[in-house]
């Protein structure tokens, strides 16, 4: 059986290496001069910043990625965040424990969850979040900011249950020593001894589609027939390479979210721990980490570095990241700092290819054609979302 | 010349693998023509095809 990945991020790696551990001929394509999308690394002045990701990973060791990565014996040292988070609220950071939040607030959410169960009420967090207390309210807007890149306003309060669920069930999250690339890496020679083949700056021009079935990739004049075809580019740009109407209409609504990231180098440790920092007397940034702490490789000798996330919340990007860089200043406080380097992500390079809460999952109108990656991800966050998602379409074939 | 399209999200590779330093990011790349070398390197690693050669 030959199967043909479109994209080479994280989704289209994982999905490769499981297709290749099942005996499949399995060749990638990607537009790009290099692999990992926007899980990788970028080496700039000394730091190793990343094309999109914040190295890091949401569950940590006991996530759905880790897991799977062991699944395929690669090895990737991931250290788990201790503390998993601080919060940084009325000038004062304490770690984040549930004994912080108001009785009455752990009440009103646990009574909204009964709510939902019992009479299917459908809320926003934004709803639910606006009868809680102050610290809990503002909690909430900067963990979806954070882990979500979404305004409490924009997510269904059921989706956010899950992730609830989800973070109760592997816990909070790691840093892979190395950094984003370091589970790219190990992928890659995974791939290379199984045999599979890819190519870069090879963009894929089409898919052809006969008799509702998915047979072969167009590249570079030349066509490959395949049995499977995986795509790790979203439903959007598989709808369009397909040309399929009824496909490319289903998908024309799906809205992606996007962010700004802020990395900062700093002397003095700003979070002095592996964990987030959740920072909510802030406009914009919804919380921080120091990826240094886990890994001294990521910036020179003597540096740290800091990384911010911020929503998009206007399309006015030069807005938003005045903003985040006031923002900047009331987290980092007295240190002296310098910012390497301002990455905003939207649109067609964004934070999430579809907004949390409204994936519409792996599946295609056509069998032997899935999509997986950002772009379908289900309810999970980020990169342990991307791997349930892999997970379950090689369970399917 | 190398001129930076409305497609350009501001992801900021071009900046990264610019070895002049002739690309500036806020919001969207700007090219700083007077350091560049129109290399094309930028080009080759935009993600959205957003660099295109004009002539002057």
């Amino acid at each position: 059986m030959r199967a043909g990945v479109i994209g080479s991020g994280i989704g289209g790696l994982l999905a490769a290496g499981f297709l290749a551990e099942k005996g499949y001929k399995v060749e990638i394509f990607e537009k790009l001069p290099f692999v990992g999308g926007r899980f990788t690394n970028i080496e700039y002045k000394g730091f190793q910043l990343t094309t999109g990701a914040l190295h890091m990973l949401p569950h940590g060791n006991r996530g759905p990625l880790a897991m799977a990565l062991r699944e395929l014996g690669i090895d990737v040292e991931i250290v788990d965040s201790t503390p998993v988070a601080t919060a940084q609220y009325g000038g004062e950071i304490f770690e984040v424990v549930t004994g912080r939040f108001p009785i009455a607030s752990i009440l009103k959410f646990n009574w909204e969850i009964l709510r939902h169960k019992l009479f299917n009420v459908e809320r926003s967090l934004a709803d639910v979040s606006e009868k809680l207390d102050p610290f809990s309210k503002a909690f909430t807007r900067a963990f979806c900011g954070w882990s979500l890149s979404v305004l409490p306003e924009d997510i269904p309060f059921p989706k956010m249950k899950r992730i609830y669920d989800s973070i109760r069930k592997y816990r909070g999250p790691g840093i892979p020593i190395g950094g984003c690339k370091s589970i790219i890496d190990g992928l890659m020679d995974y791939l290379e001894s199984n045999e599979v083949i890819i190519s870069t700056k090879n963009p894929v021009k089409g898919i052809e589609i006969r008799n509702k079935v998915a047979r072969a990739i167009f590249v570079k004049g030349e066509k490959k027939e395949f049995d499977l075809i995986i795509s790790d580019i979203g439903h959007p740009e598989t709808a369009e390479l397909t040309g399929d109407e009824s496909y490319i209409n289903k998908v024309s609504d799906l809205q992606s979210s996007g962010g700004i990231k802020i990395s900062v180098s700093v002397k003095e440790p700003v979070l002095g721990h592996t964990g987030v920092m959740f920072t909510l007397d802030t406009k914009r940034i919804a919380g921080v980490n120091e990826v240094t702490q886990a890994d001294p490789e990521l910036a020179p000798s003597g540096r740290h570095l800091v990384m911010t996330h911020q929503p998009l919340v206007t399309k006015n990007i030069k807005y938003e990241i005045r903003l985040g860089l006031k923002d900047l200043k009331k987290i980092i406080g007295h240190r002296n700092y310098e910012i390497i380097a301002i990455q905003s992500y939207r649109e067609r390079w964004p934070v999430n290819r579809v907004m949390a809460g409204h994936d519409i999952g792996n599946n295609t109108p056509f069998e032997n054609l899935y999509v997986v990656g950002d772009g379908a991800k289900g309810d999970g966050i980020e990169v342990e979302g991307i791997a349930m998602g892999v997970k379950k379409v090689i369970d399917e074939l | 010349m190398l001129l930076v399209s409305e497609q350009c999200v501001g992801c900021s590779q071009c900046s990264f693998v610019c070895k002049k330093e002739a690309i500036e990011v806020e919001g969207k790349a700007k090219i700083l023509h007077d350091l560049c070398n129109e290399c094309k390197r930028c080009i080759m690693y935009c993600p959205l095809d957003a660099i295109k050669v004009v002539d002057r």
